[in-house]
């Protein structure tokens, strides 16, 4: 199964990088780095294929096609951020994490507005 | 997009901190300084096109 190759992916860098950071630390930071990198892309092949699913369902129902877009893109950016903050985490430097991470929720924010639009404009018909 | 990467790192920070004792301890502590940082860049060069690549997937998979 493809969880044992990530397990011993991560394992096997997480034994190097704690060598490594006696001896000489950026290594380990570069280490960790080039795991999260490789633990991510099968993260990302593996998300596709869920992608796939989402878009069978909306072409069954007449779901608004950019609501769906909209989703997406929140849950892309979720990850990305996640993904630096961790980092910036791993080598100790909070400051620039919760900066990353800041701009991530505001940007999740700044996506949604066009629903929050359509939501406010129905909620208005409904009451003239 | 393989493992391999993982383990080339490791390898140049062994090599380069190996590389930085003996070079201490001859004397030339500023090529040991050289060499850290030649290893520090390569590993750099390896690392950027890997995480590029990562994230030009993560765009047209996202459509961010």
């Amino acid at each position: 199964m493809e969880i044992l190759q990530i397990a011993m992916i991560g394992i096997g860098a997480m034994t190097m990088a704690i060598y490594l950071k006696g001896v000489r630390p950026e290594f380990s930071m570069f280490i960790s780095l080039a795991a999260c990198t490789v633990i991510m892309f099968y993260i990302v092949t593996k998300l596709s294929q869920v992608f796939e699913l989402f878009r069978y369902f909306q072409s069954l129902i007449p779901l608004e096609k950019d609501y769906l877009l909209v989703l997406i893109k929140m849950i892309g950016i979720t990850y990305v951020t996640e993904f630096s903050v961790n980092i910036c985490k791993d080598g100790g430097y909070q400051a620039i994490a919760s900066q990353i991470e800041i701009f991530g929720k505001i940007s999740v924010l700044a996506v949604s507005i066009p629903v929050f639009q359509a939501l406010l404009s129905l909620i208005q018909e409904m009451f003239r | 997009m393989s493992v391999n990467i993982i383990f080339k790192i490791a390898a140049v920070g062994i090599l380069v901190s190996v590389l930085g004792q003996v070079l201490k301890h001859s004397g030339r502590e500023e090529q040991a300084f050289l060499t850290s940082l030649a290893g520090l860049i390569l590993v750099l060069f390896w690392i950027v096109p890997y995480i590029y690549e990562l994230f030009e997937t993560i765009k047209e998979l996202f459509l961010i």
